[in-house]
């Protein structure tokens, strides 16, 4: 029992840090706290069930297709935040902030009175199939949302440490003045940042469609749990989201089977106050002098 | 090595002993000592990442030192947060200007003189007539925020000037002024000298800051390498390696 | 407070002319106003105006943006409910009661939090929010009273009973809801004005220089932080005696903070005025749109408040405070002209006179 807690837990928690990753990368690149980071997962996961439902692909196919749909959505976004950000250096960040917090709620309520307010269920090629193994019972579709986070999170490294766009965006994470001194163009950056963290937040929502229920607030949890994962593990490294989901994803698991639902998200969210009035670098993050 | 107080040499105001910083492996700030007469006025220089700025932090408020002591009028001030340091008579100015730039010019340095009163209108006044002893009186009801450089300079003075200090620390004040405005700023500064206010100057504009100052200290690599009136600081040996340059000239009389 | 010289500054006289009318108006409102429906949009206009002043206490005046502060709203409501249900305590000493309450937790609160900038402040209070929130939703009975979880209370049905905060018309929740916000908005005049005013100020604008001049940070924030709780506190009990029945989503829950931080934003952070024209300009959006697209679009209303928030953001961040300034001129101008005109009318006729005089 516990171990099969164990592993639901686990293989939840990747796809938890697959999602924390735009959010982190965000924060981490721009120091823009993405309040319509949700809402994002939400577009994303409307999408698929819209293909799938209108062209009859498999959800997975879907989410292929929809992957660089939210690249470009990412880059939309990218682009009418750049001038509020670039506007007054110590106000900017927070007037990004708030015009997110706006997007969101524009976002969820259009689709709202579009789709109305029902959970949608889409099924895929391996929806209801189970593995087992060591008497633990594996659910096919998160074992397949897991391993492709995994396997993004691997791209990703790829990304940030192999690509120059990915370089400029470690140098821009570390210091902006620098950066922008060495050339790096800091609206690009916004924009890309935007773009990638919105279809990895995109393959995220891919994976979740063929399991999860879908609802125009369904992003409105992730947002919250993508926060505390981002504090947990520490901003703009690969690893603090992994492992931050991870631990996310256990905690949420046994403190289902062990406590009281609710008790559990108390649980949680009394752990990310203590980690930001103690330790706000997280886990893995690194100190700022 | 710090300077023996003789009864016929005028109090120090200011007594820093041993100062030293680290941050992780660096040693910004290692074993300073100076001390600094009331009402004089000493120039700290040096080179860049000589530590000048973190021993004005240490100074303000702004870091804990490691080791060493700062004593201000009698009282060991070493480690007090940066209100209290002010509250007890010693201003700064930052070197990247601050100001608040919501409020007008005026309003700013009403949050200066608040310090010393409660009552609104008689902070207004006093902010008024520290406007006019710097030369922003006509520009007063501006916002802050659109000030030129020149302007935002005056301004971080008469803010702090407005706590009425018996030290200020003065944080590379003529950086980015041209010739004339520097020339103004120094005949500000010996006007407030004159107030009896002792003045502790970062400074990289040299020909200022050597005409201005009684006394210097250099400082490089975090260690004092030098301490002593400017015409003898322009021909020591170490510090002219360390920084002036062979080709420094200082030409005695200019100043004082 | 000093007086203002009003033939020295044109603009003064005319924003207190138009306050002045714009208060006598809505003290006036009820006497001709009968129709119920638009009772209670001005009520709701009145409290969200209210509970985004309070909010602006601290996020404008001390620049700590608080995404949580339906925490506040709801322990008043649930302390002030309480005192009612289990001990027939009248619900306007429990209004009392439940701001003080709420003015400790904000300093309590306030006092290890403060030191997070920016965002990082702004998801400690959404997690302490949801935090009271959660507990209260699963908690059924506490210290032998009854807090009913996530069904929430009912407040008992008194009928007309003004020493117990209950009115059988609307009437009179509307000057209580006008005297509080009235009342808000003379405080946060007062401090804009006085000595912590400026402080708090100069923190918002750059903490590190104001610390430089001898200010505490710390100590000037948890003020700001007292008063902002204490008002919105009172003004949860003010929504439990309206609504009559309270639960964790209404009174605790984010949709509520969030209400707070957009009207505010919107109508301009940092004014007195600023959160009372964003609720003027939103809540009655809000009400109709909820009255004629009804439960199944739910969530129009948040479309325009997200529509809004997006464009107020981008093009007027001082918010709608901003558009109506940059009114005062022309307006202050047309007047002297006129003034002008009717100064030239008179002394064309004085010279008329004159001339037939001399004619006799």
């Amino acid at each position: 029992m516990l171990l099969q807690n164990v592993v639901t837990g686990l293989l939840m928690g990747s796809v938890y840090g697959l999602v924390a990753f735009g959010l982190s990368l965000l924060f981490g690149v721009m120091k823009i706290v993405n309040f319509a980071h949700g809402a994002v997962l939400m577009i994303g996961m409307y999408v698929v069930v819209s293909l799938t439902g209108l062209v009859g692909f498999d959800p997975y196919l879907s989410a292929a297709i929809g992957t660089p749909m939210l690249f470009v959505i990412g880059y939309l976004l990218g682009l009418s935040v750049e001038p509020i950000l670039m506007r007054e250096r110590s106000t900017g960040p927070i007037s990004v902030l708030l015009w997110t917090l706006g997007f969101s709620l524009f976002a969820i309520n259009i689709v709202l009175i579009i789709f109305g307010a029902d959970y949608r269920v889409v099924e895929s090629f391996v929806s209801g199939k189970t593995l087992e193994l060591a008497g633990v019972i594996i659910s096919l579709p998160r074992l397949g949302a897991a391993i492709v986070a995994v396997v993004t999170f691997v791209g990703l490294y790829l990304l940030l440490t192999r690509t120059d766009v990915g370089k400029a965006m470690r140098a821009t994470s570390q210091d902006m003045e620098a950066a922008r001194m060495l050339g790096i163009d800091e609206r690009k950056m916004c924009r890309m940042a935007f773009a990638i963290s919105s279809a990895t937040t995109a393959v995220a929502a891919g994976v979740l469609v063929p399991f999860y229920y879908v609802s125009p607030t369904v992003g409105d949890v992730f947002q919250l749990k993508s926060f505390v994962i981002v504090v947990l593990g520490g901003i703009g490294t690969i690893s603090g989201c992994l492992l931050g989901g991870l631990i996310v994803g256990l905690v949420e698991s046994l403190g289902a089977q062990y406590l009281n639902a609710t008790y559990a998200q108390m649980v949680v969210f009394l752990v990310f106050v203590v980690i930001l009035l103690v330790r706000p670098m997280g886990l893995l993050g690194k100190e700022r002098e | 090595m710090s300077l023996v107080n003789a009864s016929s040499d005028p109090p120090l105001v200011l007594e820093v002993r041993g100062l030293t910083k680290r941050f992780g492996g660096l040693t910004a700030v290692d074993n300073v000592s100076f001390g600094l007469a009331e009402g004089s006025i000493l120039g700290l220089i040096g080179p860049n990442g000589a530590g000048k700025t973190t021993l004005f932090n240490m100074l303000s408020g702004v870091y804990r030192p490691q080791k060493g002591r700062v004593t201000f009028r009698g009282e060991d001030i070493t480690g007090l947060p940066p209100a209290d340091i002010c509250a007890r008579g010693i201003g700064r100015t930052f070197q990247i200007t601050k100001p608040f730039g919501s409020l007008s010019v005026v309003d700013n340095v009403m949050v200066g003189a608040f310090l010393r009163t409660n009552s609104v209108r008689q902070a207004r006044e006093e902010s008024w007539a520290v406007c006019r002893t710097v030369g922003l009186e006509a520009r007063g009801k501006l916002a802050a925020k659109n000030l030129t450089i020149a302007d935002r300079k005056r301004l971080e003075l008469a803010r702090a000037l407005a706590t009425r200090p018996r030290l200020l620390l003065l944080d590379e004040v003529m950086a980015g002024l041209n010739p004339s405005e520097i020339e103004e700023i120094m005949a500000l500064l010996k006007r407030i000298n004159a107030l009896g206010i002792t003045l502790l100057i970062i400074e990289h504009v040299m020909a200022a800051v050597m005409r201005l100052s009684h006394t210097i200290v250099v400082t490089a690599n975090g260690r004092k390498i030098a301490e002593g009136p400017p015409e003898r600081i322009a021909r020591d040996e170490a510090v002219i390696q360390a920084y002036l340059g062979e080709e420094y000239q200082f030409a005695p009389g200019a100043g004082h | 407070m000093e007086a203002p010289d009003l033939a020295e500054d044109p603009k003064k006289g005319l924003r207190i002319a138009a306050i002045a009318a714009l208060v006598l108006a809505a003290v006036l409102l009820p006497l001709g106003v009968q129709n119920i429906f638009l009772l209670h949009i001005l009520i709701m206009v009145f409290f969200y105006a209210y509970m985004a002043s309070a909010w602006n206490l601290l996020a404008g005046f001390a620049g700590q943006l608080s995404f949580g502060h339906a925490a506040f709203a709801g322990i008043g409501a649930y302390i002030s409910t309480l005192l009612f249900i289990a001990w027939g305590i009248s619900p306007w000493i429990g209004m009392a009661v439940g701001g003080l309450a709420a003015t400790v937790v904000s300093v309590l609160v306030g006092y290890p939090c403060f030191r997070l900038r920016g965002a990082y402040y702004s998801l400690v209070t959404i997690a302490f929010a949801e935090i009271i929130r959660l507990y209260v939703t699963s908690t059924q009975r506490v210290a032998g009273i009854e807090l009913k979880g996530a069904a929430g209370l009912v407040l008992p049905l008194k009928g007309q009973a003004p020493w117990l905060f209950q009115f059988d018309s609307k009437v009179p929740y509307y000057y209580t809801i006008l005297v509080m916000l009235l009342a808000v908005a003379t405080v946060g005049t007062w401090v804009k004005h006085s000595k912590p005013g400026y402080y708090l100020a100069a923190i918002r604008d750059n903490q590190d220089a104001a610390e430089a001049l001898g200010v505490k940070a710390a100590r000037m924030k948890l003020y700001a932080a007292a008063l902002s709780g204490f008002f919105t506190g009172m003004g949860g009990t003010f929504y439990a005696q309206y609504i009559m029945f309270i639960d964790p989503v209404s009174v605790l829950g984010i949709d509520l903070s969030v209400n707070l931080v957009v009207i505010s934003v919107i109508g301009g952070i940092g004014t007195v005025t600023g959160p009372v024209l964003g609720s003027f300009f939103m809540t009655p959006l809000s009400e109709v749109t909820r009255l004629y697209l009804g439960s199944s679009y739910a969530g129009a209303h948040l479309v325009l408040y997200g529509l809004v928030l997006m464009l107020v953001v981008a093009f007027m961040p001082r918010g709608l405070w901003e558009a109506l300034v940059t009114l005062e001129g022309p307006i202050t101008r047309w007047w002297a002209s006129a003034r002008h005109r009717g100064m030239q009318v008179d002394s064309l006729k004085q010279a008329a006179r004159n001339e037939s005089r001399e004619r006799q």
